[in-house]
C-alpha cells in the first residue's frame, strides 16, 4: 500500500502546473466555503442573540394555549413545584419572570396603544440588558409603581422624565386596569416595533395594575447553552405541572427561523454552484490524467497489476490532491476567521441602519467551529469521490491490449 | 520439456471494412530455454500472437498452454497473476513507469508479487549489474537513453524470473549499436536464467541472433527453421 501511495504522490507531481492549478481551485473552493459559513453562522448567531436573547430569550415556559391566545386569562401560577421542575434541568441556570399585557397608554397630549411589560428589573436586567440601552434616567424600583418608556414612544407621546404616563386597559378575568405612573426612565430598543411600543414596570406593579396578584404570562428560561432549547424544553415537557408547556425560540419566533433557513439556503445553492465547478474540474483533470496514461496503465495490467490496484493507485492520487487543496484551503481560511472571529467588521452607513432597523447590532461577527471545516473536509472528500466514479470505473473496465494501443 | 503449447491457433479482428483473420490455425511447441524470433513483414501476426502468448487479448479458435496451463481457462485475476509470475514482457517503446527510478521499475513486478524488500532489491541491483546499469539504479526514464530503457526494460521483464519472456520488436526504436549490446544482453540472460525468450522483429540483426526464426505471413506459419547464431 505504501508503495502504491508513493507511486499516487509521484504521479500527481508529473504535471507540477496542472496538480497546483487542481490543488488550488479546491483551496479556494475550501477557503470560500470556510469564510462564508463562518459569516453565515456568525450573522445568524448574532441575529439570534439581538432579537431571541435581547428580549424572547431562548426559550419560556407559558400556560398551554398563551402563546396563541395572549390573554390573560391564559396567563399562568407560577407555583414552587414548577419553579422546582424547571430549576432541576441541568441546562436551565437561571428564571425571568414577565407579566405581558396591552393598555392604552395616554400622555397629555396623544394615546397609544402599547405593550406593558412587568419585570423584575435586576433579573430583566442580566438578560436583556436594559440598563445598557438607558437613553436617560433609570430602571423602575424593583417594587414601585414608575414606568420605563421606550425611546420612539416616548417621543410619540411627547413624555420625557419626570412626566406622566396614563394605562388603561382590561385586567385578569375582565376587571378594568386604570393606573397613572411618573417616567424613571427612557430606553432605546433595538427592534424599531419594540421602541415604538413598549412600557416596563416592576412585575409587582403590572400585576396589581391588570389585578392578577401572583400570576405570569411567560417564564424566560436562561440556558447554559443557547444552541440546546429545542432539545432542553423537549425534555421539559414530562417534567412541567400539568396545563404548562416549556417553547423554544424557534417556536416563539418562527419568522427568524424562516429568514435565517432562507438566507441558509441561498447560501447553500452559492457553495452548491462552487462546489459543482469544483468538481467538474478534478473530473477534467483525472480524464486528462486517464487519457495520457492509458498505455502505462496498460504496461502495469500487463505486467501483473491488478484493475483494482490500478484504481486504488489513481484514486489515491485523488485523494491525496483534494487533501492537498483542503488542508491548503483551511489553513489560508483559519486565520481569516480567527481575526474577524475577535475582530468583527463594523457596519457603517445605510447598511448599519438597516440592521439596526431589524434589531441587529450593525455588525457582521464570524463564527469559528471546528464543526464547518470538518464539513468542509467532507464536502472535497464527497466531491472528489462523485468525480472519480466515471474515470476510476473506466479503469476497473480497462482492456490491456486497447490500452497498450493508446 | 515444451513450456509452451499452441494448438490450432487463430485470431480474428471485425473492421468496419471486413473481418481479418490475424492469426490463422498456428500450432507450435516452445522449449525452456529457446531463443526464438517471429519474424515476418507488418500485418503478418506477429505482436498479435505475441499478445495472445502473453495472455494479454483471447484467442477466437485454438489453445494455449504454457507449463500445462490452458489460458483460456483463466479468470482474468487469474490471468493477470499468471502473467506476473511466469511471463515477461519487453515492448517495442521500452514503456517503463516514468515515476519510478531504474532500480524501482525493475522492482516493481516482484514488488506485485509480494516478494520480501531486501530479496527484490537484491535481485534488482544484481539484473541492472547484468544489463550494464549498476551506475544508473537510481535515474528515472527520462534521463536514459532509448538502449538504456530497453536494457531496463530487459532486466523488469526477467526480475519475476518468468518461465518465458516475450518481447515485442525489441531493437525497433534503437541504433545499430544498442541494438546488438541488447541482443547480447538478451542472449546472455537467455543462457543464465534459464528463460525462454520469443521475440517479434523483421530486424535481420535480432534474426541473425536467434537460434530459432518462425516465419509469419498472412497470421500463418510458413517457416519454422533452427539455426546456428550468425552474429
Amino acid at each position: 500500500m505504501s508503495e502504491i501511495l508513493k507511486m499516487a504522490w509521484r504521479n500527481i507531481w508529473r504535471n507540477r502546473r496542472r496538480t497546483l492549478i487542481t490543488a488550488s481551485s479546491v483551496l479556494f473552493a475550501v477557503f470560500f466555503a470556510i469564510v462564508m459559513r463562518s459569516m453565515q453562522l456568525g450573522t445568524y448567531s448574532n441575529m439570534t442573540a439581538n432579537v431571541v436573547g435581547a428580549y424572547t430569550g431562548y426559550a419560556q415556559v407559558q400556560a398551554q394555549g398563551y402563546w396563541d391566545d395572549k390573554t390573560l386569562d391564559n396567563s399562568l401560577d407560577w407555583t414552587p413545584q414548577a419553579e422546582q421542575a424547571v430549576l432541576a434541568h441541568p441546562r436551565v441556570v437561571g428564571l425571568v419572570p414577565r407579566f405581558d399585557s396591552f393598555a392604552l397608554a395616554a400622555s397629555d397630549s396623544s394615546s397609544k396603544g402599547v405593550g406593558v411589560v412587568g419585570v423584575l428589573p435586576a433579573t430583566e436586567d442580566s438578560m436583556s440588558r436594559l440598563s445598557d440601552k438607558l437613553l436617560e434616567g433609570r430602571l423602575p424600583a424593583p417594587t414601585a409603581a414608575e414606568v420605563l418608556v421606550a425611546e420612539r414612544l416616548a417621543v410619540f407621546l411627547k413624555i420625557g422624565l419626570g412626566d406622566t404616563l396614563a394605562l388603561i386597559g382590561m385586567g385578569y378575568q375582565g376587571i378594568s386596569a386604570v393606573g397613572e405612573y411618573p417616567v424613571v426612565g427612557i430606553v432605546r430598543l433595538p427592534s424599531p416595533q419594540l421602541n415604538a411600543s413598549l412600557v416596563y414596570t416592576s412585575l409587582e406593579n403590572a400585576q396589581e395594575l391588570f389585578a392578577a396578584e401572583g400570576r405570569l404570562t411567560s417564564v424566560v428560561l436562561t440556558l447554559d447553552d443557547p444552541d440546546f432549547a429545542e432539545p432542553t424544553c423537549a425534555e421539559l415537557a414530562a417534567s412541567l405541572p400539568e396545563g404548562l408547556v416549556a417553547l423554544p425560540w424557534q417556536e416563539l419566533m418562527p419568522e427568524l427561523v424562516q429568514q435565517i433557513e432562507s438566507d441558509q439556503a441561498s447560501g447553500f445553492l452559492i457553495l452548491g454552484i462552487l462546489y459543482v465547478i469544483v468538481g467538474f474540474g478534478i473530473f477534467g483533470t483525472l480524464l486528462m490524467m486517464l487519457a495520457e496514461r492509458r498505455r502505462e496503465m496498460g504496461v502495469m495490467m500487463a505486467v501483473g497489476m491488478g484493475r483494482r490496484a490500478l484504481a486504488t493507485m489513481v484514486g489515491a492520487e485523488m485523494v491525496l490532491l483534494g487533501t492537498l487543496g483542503t488542508l491548503a484551503g483551511m489553513a489560508a481560511a483559519f486565520p481569516m476567521v480567527l481575526y474577524l472571529h475577535h475582530n468583527p467588521i463594523l457596519l457603517e452607513g445605510e447598511m448599519a441602519q438597516a440592521m439596526l432597523n431589524l434589531g441587529v447590532e450593525p455588525i457582521v461577527p464570524f463564527a469559528l467551529e471546528p464543526g464547518f471545516f470538518v464539513w468542509q473536509g467532507l464536502l472535497v472528500a464527497a466531491l472528489v469521490a462523485v468525480a472519480s466514479l466515471h474515470p476510476l470505473l473506466s479503469i476497473l473496465k480497462l482492456n490491456v491490449i486497447n490500452a497498450l494501443r493508446a | 520439456m515444451n513450456v509452451i503449447e499452441i494448438e490450432n491457433l487463430s485470431k480474428e479482428y471485425q473492421t468496419p471494412a471486413a473481418k481479418v483473420r490475424a492469426v490463422d490455425g498456428v500450432s507450435l511447441r516452445f522449449e525452456r530455454g529457446e531463443f526464438a524470433a517471429i519474424v515476418g513483414p507488418s500485418g503478418s501476426g506477429k505482436t498479435t500472437l505475441l499478445n495472445l502468448l502473453g495472455g494479454l487479448d483471447q484467442a477466437t479458435a485454438g489453445s494455449i498452454r504454457i507449463a500445462g496451463t490452458d489460458l483460456a481457462s483463466l479468470r482474468p485475476g487469474q490471468l493477470i497473476d499468471f502473467r506476473k509470475d511466469n511471463i515477461g514482457f519487453v515492448f517495442q517503446s521500452y514503456n517503463l513507469i516514468p515515476v519510478l527510478t531504474a532500480l524501482e521499475n525493475v522492482e516493481f513486478v516482484m514488488q506485485l508479487q509480494g516478494r520480501p524488500k531486501a530479496e527484490r532489491r537484491a535481485r534488482a541491483v544484481e539484473l541492472l549489474e547484468a544489463v550494464g546499469l549498476g551506475e544508473r539504479l537510481d535515474s528515472r526514464p527520462g534521463q536514459l537513453s532509448g538502449g538504456q530503457q530497453q536494457r531496463v526494460a530487459v532486466a523488469r521483464a526477467l526480475a519475476s524470473k518468468p518461465q518465458f519472456v516475450l518481447a515485442d520488436e525489441p531493437t525497433a526504436n534503437l541504433d545499430s549499436r544498442s541494438a546488438l549490446t541488447l541482443l547480447e544482453i538478451m542472449e546472455r540472460l537467455n543462457r543464465e536464467e534459464g528463460a525462454t525468450f520469443i521475440f517479434s522483429t523483421h530486424d535481420p540483426r535480432v534474426v541473425a541472433k536467434a537460434r530459432r526464426v518462425i516465419w509469419l505471413e498472412d497470421g500463418k506459419v510458413v517457416s519454422d527453421k533452427t539455426q546456428e547464431p550468425t552474429i
